[in-house]
């Protein structure tokens, strides 16, 4: 126990003050008599009276030293270790800033065998627990620690309450839990006149930086939440990898990697099962070792499966990990294809290129189509040679390519025709990736001059050849020379650089796998007006695509505005499908993502034995898998105080409530 | 604003204590006289505050309204001069603030730290806010900009339920999604204000990037393409480096823009070479000299070797001077010097099969040239020719398993009809043998009866002699049963040699005869050893020119030293056929049926055409389609489905194909190297190299190994991923994998095992090195022993350097996102015009339990003093003491 204004303990003075107080020899009592006469030859000696005597051992003195006592005590604010907190909740006098890191991750799934509380339940639990005693003037921060951490604060009574509340209904946010991210953001958190205290409620199968854990600069508490610590009790098997790949020997066979890991002590045969397509395909008993070893495995798949599970056929203490799955990469990375407009009223050499670029859908209108041209759509528009008018122009809310554009565009032209030769390149600009321009002889084109922020990436010795720039807020690229006075379609070079010119204006595919918990941001196309995720719980999530036509224009940012989709609920495994819809209701397209659980890290339940002592680096850390919360007792004391004020006055008063109930009897008696 | 708030206010029900106190007090004290009245009173006050302070009282204090938290980038992007003006604004914005708003600091890089804790933004004018040093001790990374983690600082920092975000940034993101932190906010109702910073722009000189192969052939040149950044026109040096020491420097004035400088490399010496583009100008254009250098890794590998394979006698000097000139080490063998094992065909990476017949190559050798394809990587050519492909033999051989094109024999289907003409000098000399043999008439006799019957039914055959006047001896005639053969031979051995020698006017004849033969291929050999006296070059050439456009060739025999070599030469090159000498009679029948053969095989297709481009291939790089000579002809073949025909003939069959067959890739040229179908090709200016781009095409790319090494880097990680390859083509999976990382300057940074991560694919993720040239040696182990393998990598510098063109976009959809504002650096008020979102704010507490717990104290004392009479006698003493 320590005094944490040992000061106080000057108020002990008291404690003489009132002893000396009773040892005065009499006690002065005004009693009325009728004469004085008779106390004349009573008149003690004034020496005498003034004599001090010893101090009489009677209940009100007692009563008084204890109190006084007490409260003097209660001033010194005594403080000490746990053990009372559970009887005397929130009894830290002073506001303090509770930071709680909370597990959110992975391996909080887990349900040991003897519970029917997760993992993640129980350090809920615990958390609100730990919540419940905050009052007024104190702060609470939790960061739910996920691949994607979540922070809560509250700084009153209300927003506490908002917090609890939120807290029990809040989804764990899965994934990895990056502990040290989560440690050197608490160390961030300083807030003055406030003491901090960080506490980690975990399953302990985290780790920690020593390092970083130095940098918070509070006292850390582990807290081991949720099953036993036994190695029984936190094994585990899990599949954390999968992979496929064509064979390098180009048979059209695809090769799948995969890997299971056994978390547990004993080694264990296990089935291990291999779906395509919902149908079982192959099967293998793995023998895997304990202790955290890993089994690789590889199948040689027939081409043409588009969806791929594995599957460990046993039941243990984290079932999300016994599965994974993976759509293979020429299914996977999207159905949705980018729809392109091309117009060309002699379409060529430039319509074969968009073609053969793989999973692009391509319609081609004349350039008098003025009604096609603008009624949008389209995630990308190419111009072939043809430039609209202003009106039409002007209604084009996508990115557009611009092929020979002819003057009179929208692009600026100096007078004058050059004979080009290819004089600047951007050496490893992504346009230019795999083209190759030497040799390409170039047919007349005008000169045309950059805008501000337009930015060359081909250039003649007269002007740019190929440069990006926007066009009504959208980006653009422009290829100024004509193909068909050139050689450039007959060559290599034109077919890539017409696709990675695709490829940079279209918006990008949904990535066939994201780790669990990660959000999935994606551009949808440009039609798309909402975006509907289904998770493998069924339940679809509707994400209207963000527009800037909903914003103040004349109070928020102006300028380009990418559309992405921000989702975030993928904290559990499985596959997810993504529906594009557009304004009118009519579905663009679907495509699927994986989210896969098994992770070498986080299927791995066991209590890093380096935890502890990593934490317990931080300064004035009180580490331990109980609690180890120091509390003040002046409350506690200056109740007793006051209850002893109370018996002290009881006692005081005691002569008169003795006279007043004897008082009928005797007259009874007279 | 301070106000009194009670942390426990449950514990104010203890006030009804004091009304008891005070009943009991006067019912049973006072009113006794037991009690004096101030006692009661001191007592009732000692009650009241132990139970006020039981409710621990608190003073608050602080604004009561929210905050604004101001997120600055620290990050290298942020040039000086934007940092400078960053810094005003602050300072001026924060002097701006109203009096009761409050506002915090978060500086960021690579991740963020708290400069200023939450307090009155006019306090924070006191402090250090561009601290990169937090009040916790961390220190700010520049390297990198993580806007989220700045933004998830700002968001999580308790400063009550209302608060904007001000970030000041140039957006250039490069770790972390901030999107992601915007969502957040907006379901928080927290606005993110935005003040766009000027960032990394083009106006400073700086090389931009460079273009340059990881691993090159020795003697191959390498292009090292670099652009070079500038804001304004003038002087700047423009070095390439290699291995530290300059190798190139230039002296070059610069316009504003972009320019490219190109640098060629052919004396690097096999293995790992550190390359670096570097640019220096005076310091008005230079001024972030972090982004004046770009390194790059490349390995060198020693000169391609390749196996030349001959048919047996042939002549191999033209392809091998070819292949050499082209930079390759090359061995010349005939087929039976072919190693059988693939073990020895790996000493090289590449074979040309120069119209080698099939039957010549034992089925050990064809099938180890086919793995060493698949397997090995190697490359495979198969030049074409009258032994090749059809008339070679390859059809189901495991040689055509490994062609682009299925090789095409008869089947009826595809069957050409031929219609062969003899035009045969009968003049005296003919029958002039000064050995006293059957003469030159008999050879040519024989000859005719020879090639008749190497004919195919349906084909046609015709057959003109001449000395003064030409006549026909067998019309061109359909080939049917033996019949029509015996009475060609009753024809021929009528023939008697007398007169001159007139060829003009036979081939006249013969032409205008054949022109219109119903038939697929049309050939003419024409025999002589004499001199014609009338004809002049162009009344052949007429005639030649007529017969190439009716798809008729022409092949010629000299018989002898007084035959008109110079005509005949100059008749079979303009007829697009063979020219043959001989001065041995015997060898006449050979010649005649060799070209009867060739004419009427069903496996190629002779005619001259002018083949046609069908794809870009970097085998005809920079050759117009336009100017590519005629073939006379080809070795019938089809595509394979997979294949990338090249070049095809007038009939759209394969001239040119390529594809990759497992590790290696294979090139069919179904014409001959030049000898007889392709031999107007020898004339051709680009023909060396030709051969040599095709060659080089089909070796195995120096930048595709068994092992492939590619690293990309990850923040402030590096990622190398390694590919491998299997023996037999297959993956190479479960093998231990190790990686050793060099410095240029041959330092080991690290050796490591990778991880296996997919198919044949193992990864190691490490902390990324300085930015330079590194080789990485990678090690590994396979039953068949150890491989390693040597690649150059190369770590960028820091994307800090770089322009972000996509910043504003970025900025400006975090600001449009949760309905945040654009700010201006003219208007640093401006960011407290807007009012936070709803919440109760943070204040500052202080607990002041311990007055009223101390007073209470104190007051009970009095009270006892009191009650024991103490107060009378404390006055008594004084009024005693004041008498005295």
């Amino acid at each position: 126990m320590n005094l944490l204004a040992p000061l106080g303990l000057a108020a002990l003075v008291a404690i003489p003050v009132i002893i000396l107080f009773h040892m005065r020899h009499t006690t002065p009592t005004r009693r009325p008599v009728p004469s004085l006469r008779f106390w004349e030859a009573a008149n003690p000696r004034p020496a005498e009276a003034r004599r001090l005597r010893r101090p009489p051992l009677s209940l009100p003195l007692l009563l008084q030293i204890a109190a006084a006592a007490l409260l003097a005590i209660a001033l010194a604010r005594p403080a000490t270790a746990a053990q009372l907190a559970a009887l005397a909740p929130g009894l830290h006098a002073e506001p303090r800033h509770l930071i709680l890191l909370l597990d959110g991750s992975t391996s909080m799934n887990a349900t040991p065998g003897a519970t029917s509380l997760s993992r993640w339940e129980a350090a809920r639990l615990e958390a609100l627990d730990r919540l419940a005693p905050l009052r007024q003037g104190d702060v609470a921060t939790v960061i739910l620690m996920g691949t994607r951490p979540v922070t809560l604060t509250a700084t009153d009574d209300a927003s506490l309450v908002a917090l609890r509340e939120r807290l029990a209904l809040v989804a764990q946010p899965g994934g990895r839990a990056d502990l040290d991210g989560a440690l050197a953001l608490a160390g961030d958190l300083f807030l003055p006149n406030l003491d901090r205290e960080v506490v980690v409620i975990s399953d302990g199968a985290v780790s920690a930086d020593p390092a970083v854990v130095t940098g918070v600069h509070a006292p850390v508490t582990l807290v081991i939440a949720g099953g036993a610590e036994d190695d029984e009790e936190r094994a585990n098997l899990a599949v954390i990898d999968i992979s496929a790949r064509p064979s390098p020997s180009r048979d059209g066979t695809v090769g799948l990697y995969t890997s299971v890991a056994n978390f547990g002590p004993q080694s264990l045969t296990v089935p291990v099962s291999l779906q395509g397509d919902g149908l079982e395909i192959g099967r293998s008993d793995v023998t895997i070792a304990g202790g955290g070893a890993v089994e690789p495995l590889r199948w040689l798949l027939p081409p043409g499966v588009t969806e791929l599970t594995v599957r460990i056929e046993q039941a243990d203490n984290l079932s999300a990990d016994n599965t994974a799955s993976l759509l293979p990469s020429e299914t996977a990375t999207t159905t949705i294809a980018p729809r392109i407009l091309l117009v060309s009223d002699l379409p060529g050499a430039l319509a074969r290129a968009l073609t053969a670029i793989e999973n692009v859908q391509l319609t081609i209108e004349p350039s008098d189509n003025l009604a096609a041209i603008a009624a949008g759509g389209y995630d990308l528009v190419v111009f072939d040679r043809t430039a609209p008018s202003t009106e039409t122009l002007s209604k084009i809310d996508t990115a557009s390519l611009w092929i020979g554009p002819p003057v009179g565009g929208p692009f600026a032209v100096t007078e004058g025709v050059t004979d080009p030769d290819v004089a600047r390149v951007r050496a490893g600009d992504p346009l230019l990736e795999g083209v190759d321009l030497s040799g390409a002889t170039l047919g007349p084109t005008s000169i045309f001059t950059l805008g501000a922020g337009d930015e060359e990436i081909v250039g003649s010795t007269d002007g740019p050849l190929l440069f990006r720039t926007e066009i009504n807020e959208q980006p653009a690229v422009v290829l100024t020379v004509d193909p068909e006075t050139s050689n450039l379609p007959k060559r290599v070079a034109f077919p890539v650089l017409i696709a990675n010119m695709v490829e940079a204006l279209a918006p990008d595919g949904i990535p066939a796998a994201i780790p669990l918990g990660e959000p999935l941001v994606y551009e949808p196309r440009a039609s798309t007006a909402s975006v509907e995720i289904v998770p493998p719980s069924g339940e679809p999530a509707l994400l209207p695509v963000f527009s800037t036509g909903t914003q103040d224009e004349g109070d928020t940012a102006t300028g380009s505005i990418a559309r992405d989709i921000v989702y975030t609920d993928t904290g559990a495994a499985g596959v997810y499908t993504v529906t594009e819809t557009d304004a009118a209701g009519i579905d663009l397209g679907t495509t699927r993502f994986v989210v896969n659980a098994g992770h070498q890290r986080e299927s791995d339940l066991r209590i890093d034995p380096n935890l502890a002592s990593a934490l317990a680096a931080a300064s004035g850390s009180g580490v331990a898998a109980q609690r180890e919360e120091r509390i003040d007792l002046w409350p506690m004391l200056a109740l007793v105080a006051l209850l002893v004020i109370v018996a002290e006055w009881i006692t005081a008063l005691w002569p008169s409530v003795r006279r007043a109930t004897k008082r009928p009897i005797l007259r009874g008696v007279t | 604003m301070t106000s009194l708030v009670w942390a426990r206010p449950d514990a104010l029900w203890l006030l009804i204590l004091v009304p008891l106190f005070a009943l009991t007090g006067i019912w049973l004290g006072t009113r006794r006289g037991r009690l004096p009245r101030l006692a009661l009173l001191w007592r009732l006050a000692v009650v009241t505050l132990l139970a006020l302070g039981l409710a621990e009282p608190m003073i608050a204090s602080g604004s009561a309204t929210g905050g604004v938290v101001f997120v600055v980038d620290h990050s290298d992007s942020i040039t000086a001069e934007a940092r400078d003006a960053a810094d005003r604004w602050l300072r001026d914005a924060l002097a701006a603030a109203p009096l009761e708003r409050r506002a915090a600091i978060v500086n960021f890089g690579a991740k963020p730290v708290l400069a200023t804790a939450p307090g009155s933004a006019r306090d924070l004018l006191g402090e250090d806010a561009a601290a990169e040093v937090t009040t916790n001790g961390a220190t700010l990374d520049p390297t990198f900009t993580s806007i989220s983690a700045g933004l998830g600082l700002a968001r999580a920092l308790p400063l009550g339920g209302g608060r904007r975000i001000v970030l000041v940034s140039d957006g250039a993101e490069n770790v972390g999604q901030a999107i992601d932190q915007a969502s957040q906010a907006s379901l928080e109702s927290v606005p993110i204000d935005v003040l766009a910073l000027p960032g990394i722009n083009d106006s400073d000189l700086r090389v931009d990037g460079i273009s340059a192969p990881t691993s090159a052939w020795e003697g191959e040149p390498i292009t090292v393409l670099a652009g070079v950044e500038t804001g304004r026109d003038g002087p700047a040096t423009v070095e390439l480096l290699v291995d530290g020491q300059v190798k190139t420097s230039e002296e070059v004035d610069l316009e504003e823009g972009l320019s490219s400088r190109a640098f060629t490399l052919d004396d690097l010496a096999p293995g790992f070479h550190s390359l670096e583009v570097r640019v220096q100008g005076d310091s008005e254009v230079d001024r972030r000299p972090g982004d004046d250098r770009v390194p790059h890794g490349i390995v060198v590998r020693d000169r391609p070797r390749i196996l030349l394979i001959v048919p047996e006698g042939a002549d191999s000097g033209v392809m091998q001077g070819i292949l050499e000139r082209g930079g390759s080490e090359v061995t010349v063998t005939e087929p039976t010097g072919i190693p059988s094992r693939l073990s020895e065909l790996g000493a090289w990476d590449g074979f040309v099969l120069d119209n080698v017949p099939a039957a010549a190559l034992t089925f050990d050798q064809v099938a180890g040239l086919r793995e060493a394809t698949r397997s090995l990587g190697r490359g495979l050519v198969v030049i074409g020719g009258t032994t090749a492909y059809g008339p070679g033999g390859y059809a189901g051989t495991p040689l055509e398993d490994a062609l682009p094109v299925t090789v095409k024999v008869t089947d009826g289907r595809e069957r050409q009809r031929v219609a062969l003409l003899l035009i045969m000098d009968k003049s005296g000399s003919m029958g002039y043998d000064p050995l006293g043999g059957k003469g030159k008439i008999e050879m040519a006799k024989e000859a005719v009866r020879l090639a008749a019957r190497s004919l195919a039914e349906g084909d046609q055959v015709g057959l003109i002699v001449f000395n003064d006047r030409q006549e026909w001896i067998v019309p061109l005639t359909t080939i049917g049963d033996e019949s029509t053969r015996a009475a060609i031979d009753r024809k021929i051995a009528a023939i008697e040699p007398d007169g001159g020698t007139e060829i003009l006017p036979a081939l006249s004849v013969g032409l205008d005869a054949i022109r219109n033969a119903e038939a697929d291929a049309r050939h003419i050999v024409l025999l002589s050893d004499g001199k014609a006296r009338t004809g002049t070059r162009e009344s052949y050439q007429r005639l030649l020119d007529d017969a190439l456009a009716d798809r008729t060739t022409l092949s010629t025999i000299a018989i002898g030293e007084d035959a008109d070599t110079d005509l005949l030469n100059f008749l079979a090159d303009e007829g697009g056929g063979r020219y043959h000498f001989t001065v041995r009679d015997e060898e006449i029948p050979r010649l005649t049926l060799e070209e009867a053969r060739s004419a009427g095989s069903q496996s190629v297709i002779r005619g001259a055409f002018r083949p046609i481009q069908t794809a870009p291939s970097p085998i005809l790089e920079g050759v117009d389609p336009e100017s590519l000579p005629d073939l006379a002809g080809y070795d019938f073949a089809e595509a394979k489905p997979d294949a990338q025909v090249i070049l095809t003939s007038d009939r759209e069959d394969p001239v040119l194909a390529k594809w990759q067959y497992g590790l290696g890739r294979v090139i069919a040229w179904t014409a001959d190297n030049g000898s007889d179908l392709a031999a107007p090709w020898t004339m051709w200016e680009g023909y060396d190299d030709f051969w040599a781009a095709a060659v080089r095409w089909a070796l195995p790319d120096p930048e595709r190994r068994p092992l492939t090494v590619s690293t990309h880097r990850d923040g402030a990680d590096m990622v190398m991923t390694v590919t491998a390859a299997g023996e037999s083509g297959d993956f190479a999976d479960f093998l231990p994998t190790f990686a050793t990382v060099t410095s240029s300057s041959g330092e080991p940074v690290v050796t490591q095992e990778l991880t296996q991560t997919a198919p044949g694919e193992y990864t190691l993720r490490l902390p990324a090195p300085a930015p330079g040239a590194y080789a990485v040696e990678v090690r590994q182990e396979r039953a068949s022993g150890p491989l390693v393998e040597v690649a150059g990598i190369t770590v960028p510098p820091s994307p800090e350097t770089l322009p972000a063109p996509e910043g504003p976009s970025l900025l400006a959809s975090l600001a449009a996102r949760t309905n945040g504002r654009a700010l201006s650096l003219d208007d640093p008020a401006a960011v407290w015009d807007a009012a936070t979102s709803s919440g109760s704010p943070l204040r500052e507490h202080r607990a002041v339990w311990y007055i009223p717990i101390g007073l209470a104290l104190a007051l009970f004392v009095i009270d006892i003093a009191a009650r024991m009479g103490v107060w009378p006698m404390l006055r008594r003493l004084v009024s005693g003491s004041a008498r005295a």
